[in-house]
């Protein structure tokens, strides 16, 4: 979520430090900054909420509250009285789902463009202005995070009901598009008609437009766990549904509502004329006890009731000491809070982890080797040995036995065999074999493949098996074991294999190795062969080739072909040319290596044959 | 692209030793440093049941990751999945195993997401898990600090942040300090209570941390290989650093 600075500091009393400052606090001891945007009176902060406290921080009220917690700073809490009237709204629940709904009828307000502070305020943040009326509900979800909504009073008829939907009942939202909606899901309906999709999206049917003269706003809670499957199941994932699926309290209702009447009156005039609240279960605070010990036995640190105190004072906590055991009551904010492991971390990271000690671990394990681990490596290094390269092929396949769902069309299935994906990877890389520098492509891959298990009691019961398997593919045929089989086949060699050596020579070798983006564009191979006399004719023509291939070629040069004939050798080389940003030509490739033909035919004790 | 007439080697690559896959040998040298600090290999099905995967390791009912839009569910197999992390493994280890025990455990997973450069549906993870009395962040930091001196050099720093995970508390984001950069290398936290009674153990007798390291990650870090999808292509190429 997007939190301005200016706004943070209107909920803090205290200054706030600078925003650079303000962007290292938050990383380190609350959430990730993802971005900080400067304006020319404002700072922008990104902030990556974590799912945990998306119920209390996903406001800048929440935000501000954690940070006056963390610095120390005296905090805004909000006054409000909550609006009175005689009459009622008609309202009332008939879905579980929804916890709690206030609804509040002004009179006589006057819809129309928003003053330009507020307007600049919601697009600092990324919020468009739509009019007076529907900013304001805006600015409340920015603020409090209570998302509310406004109706069109005149366009309700009868009572406003909250309960699930009919089998297919659909409605326009607000932004036009049909939604069919199934039984599970909440909507706020009156005798007629759908008007909301609840804690999603308003309906097209009671929107408030510039001719609005009365508005019932809507200020209520709704069930996390639905509203999530409602914003999933109809693909409409909204600043409201956000806030109500990460379990904002019910307890917000009554600031946002008094903050949201307050507000019209100022933005749209106007007189509250009807209240009402509908609150089946209220919240019942809970307590949690823990004790010093167990925060240390957490973090390993040495703390002092001092200590600990000082943190919970900061975010304004109430509790009791009483022996070793404190009791803390749970803010109505912070329902994340359930046990003595949550006081660690909120301790933890409120001291900051920076100051906590690396120790070594306070005992000496026993190594167990794993069978089939130690089996796979060996059969790695064996095969490496033998010229075999490794592969990773994807796991997921057009075709097998074992299906999934929702996967991408292409990929349905789990692989039944290696087959497929090393006969693939064996043609490409047949047709790069000069860019691998080899004559012969020999490769493998070990990797997991799975099966339908026909020896369950029951056929067609969903029973499966996985294993692991072997592929090795080279010019004589492809050949396909389960590691076990593999093993045992050939235990006499692989016991011989001393893992220990060759993953050392391995680690060795890679340095400080980088690997280079290979291109996209098609390369071009060339050969040469030459006559040579002497040994010492061989190194020079061998020095001259490999300069020529390090400055022009994708890689080195491959001696190819010796032989002896009357005295003399002839050498052969192969030279590989690619370009990173087009497709060479074979001109362009041909007069590059007449430069290398025209070195050596400079030199008299090489011919070129 | 035309098929290459083979010439007449005079079979050098028969001597010449085969190449292997990145992630083996940063696995390879993963295992390396964690075998030096005394660590056992604990390996596990790719194909999990939703308890291993998600309810022993304290992931709600209701939790996004469980959504069909996250996770590869088993078609007709309801209640299994295609892991989605290597903490399941942690779960097997721990029912049939007595503290205390340091394991890592090396595997594939698989998310449903959209590819990209930084995205895969298919992954490496490494996941660390030491278990015993009086076990605390101090000995977490200590693991990853001496494993990330080894891995990248001994001038490297790291540092917590706080996160959340579900199966620990407190939980964090590992970064490491390579060079004059901070790369965010992994997740870790103190196993929770809930994942300890999931299994059986006392979270009044042991405590333990566990973390989760990325290794398509640490391998392309290594070799500077900027798209994890090059790795699942059979394309030998990737196999061919510093060449």
């Amino acid at each position: 979520m997007k939190y301005s600075y200016n706004w943070l500091q209107s909920h803090i009393q205290d200054p706030l430090p600078s925003a650079e400052a303000l962007k290292e606090i938050i990383i380190f001891h609350a959430f990730e900054v993802e971005e900080i945007e400067t304006l020319a009176t404002d700072t922008i902060f990104d902030i990556k909420v974590l799912p945990d406290r998306a119920g209390d921080c996903l406001s800048h009220y929440g935000m501000a509250r954690e940070i006056a917690g963390l610095l120390d700073l005296n905090f805004n809490d909000i006054t409000y009285t909550l609006p009175t009237a005689i009459l009622d709204v008609p309202i009332a629940i008939e879905a579980k789902d929804c916890l709690r709904y206030s609804a509040i009828r002004i009179d006589e307000v006057t819809v129309g463009p928003s003053p330009a502070w507020l307007v600049k305020k919601l697009e600092d943040v990324g919020q468009r202005s739509i009019n007076n009326v529907v900013d304001a509900t805006n600015f409340i979800l920015l603020d409090l995070g209570q998302p509310t909504h406004a109706f069109d009073a005149e366009k309700i008829k009868g009572t406003i009901t909250v309960r699930y939907a009919a089998p297919d009942e659909a409605i326009t939202t607000l932004s036009g598009e049909e939604k069919v909606l199934k039984d599970t899901m909440m909507v706020i309906a009156d005798d007629e008609k759908v008007l909301a999709i609840a804690g999603v999206k308003g309906g097209k049917a009671a929107e408030v437009t510039t001719q609005t003269t009365s508005i019932i706003l809507e200020v209520a809670n709704f069930d996390a766990a639905n509203v999530r499957k409602t914003s999933r199941g109809i693909n409409l994932v909204t600043d409201a549904s956000k806030r109500f699926e990460n379990n904002v309290s019910p307890h917000v209702v009554e600031a946002a509502r008094s903050k949201l009447v307050g507000l019209i009156a100022i933005l749209a005039g106007g007189s509250v004329s009807a209240v009402s609240d509908l609150y089946p279960s209220p919240h019942i605070d809970r307590a949690i006890s823990f004790t010093l010990a167990d925060i240390q036995r957490s973090l390993g640190i040495s703390i002092g009731d001092l200590e600990l105190t000082k943190v919970m004072d900061r975010y304004g906590y109430t509790y009791e000491k009483s022996d070793a055991f404190y009791t803390l009551e749970v803010p109505y904010w912070r329902q994340d809070i359930t046990g003595a492991h949550d006081m660690a971390e909120e301790f933890g990271r409120v001291i900051g982890y920076d100051t906590i000690e690396a120790k070594a671990i306070p005992f000496t394990p026993t190594i167990i080797l794993n069978d089939q681990y130690e089996k796979i490596r060996a059969i790695k290094f064996y095969l490496k040995n033998k010229g075999y390269s490794e592969v990773m092929t994807y796991s997921l396949r057009k075709k097998g036995e074992v299906a999934i769902s929702y996967g991408p069309k292409d990929k349905s299935y789990l692989r039944s065999t290696l087959a497929d994906g090393i006969k693939e990877s064996y043609d490409l890389n047949r047709l790069n074999a000069p860019l691998l520098g080899s004559s012969e492509i020999k490769e493998f891959e070990i990797g997991t493949v799975f099966m339908e298990d026909n020896s369950a009691s029951v056929p067609g019961s969903g029973a499966t098996k996985e294993q692991m398997n072997i592929i090795i593919a080279d010019k004589t045929g492809i050949t396909e074991l389960g590691v076990e089989e593999y093993y045992a086949a050939h235990k006499d060699e692989l016991i011989e294999v001393d893992v220990a050596a060759f993953a050392k020579k391995e680690l060795e070798n890679i340095g400080t190795a980088t690997f280079k983006a290979w291109s996209p564009y098609p390369y071009i191979v060339r050969d040469i062969a030459v006559w040579v006399e002497h040994d010492s004719d061989k190194s020079s023509l061998a020095n001259i080739v490999d300069e020529f291939a390090e400055k022009n070629c994708v890689r080195p040069a491959v001696l190819f072909d010796t032989f002896t004939k009357e005295g003399k050798t002839s050498v052969a080389y192969r030279f590989v040319f690619q370009s990173q940003e087009k497709t060479l030509t074979d001109e362009e490739v041909e007069k590059q290596f007449q430069v290398l033909v025209a070195e050596i035919a400079t030199h008299s004790n090489m011919q070129i044959r | 692209m035309e098929e290459l007439k083979q010439p007449s080697f005079a079979d050098a690559s028969a001597r010449e030793p085969g190449t292997l896959h990145p992630i083996t040998l940063a696995l390879e040298e993963i295992y390396a440093i964690f075998a030096k600090q005394g660590f056992s290999i604990a390996t596990g099905p790719e194909l999990e049941d939703e308890w291993h995967n998600f309810d022993a390791l304290n992931v709600p009912k209701d939790h996004p990751a469980r959504d069909m839009q996250d996770t590869f569910f088993i078609k007709g197999k309801p209640g299994f999945v295609m892991r989605t992390h290597t903490s399941p493994v942690q779960i097997r280890f721990m029912k049939e195993n007595t503290p205390p025990f340091a394991i890592v455990a090396p595997g594939k997973v698989f998310r449903n997401e959209s590819t990209d450069a930084t995205h895969e549906m298919q992954f490496h993870q490494i996941e660390g898990l030491v278990v015993g009395e009086n076990i605390t962040v101090e000995h977490l930091k200590g693991t990853l600090l001496s494993f990330f001196k080894e891995f990248f050099g001994e001038e490297t720093e790291i540092r917590l942040r706080p996160s959340f995970f579900p199966f620990v508390e407190p939980g964090f984001e590992v970064d490491a300090r390579v060079g004059d950069r901070w790369l965010e290398i992994g997740g870790a936290g103190m196993v929770h209570p809930h994942v300890f009674e999931a299994v059986g153990y006392d979270p009044k007798q042991v405590t333990g941390f566990a973390f989760g390291v990325g290794v398509d990650r640490l391998a392309n870090v290594t070799f500077g290989i900027s798209d994890v999808r090059l790795g699942y292509q059979g394309d030998l190429r990737i196999n061919q650093w510093g060449k």
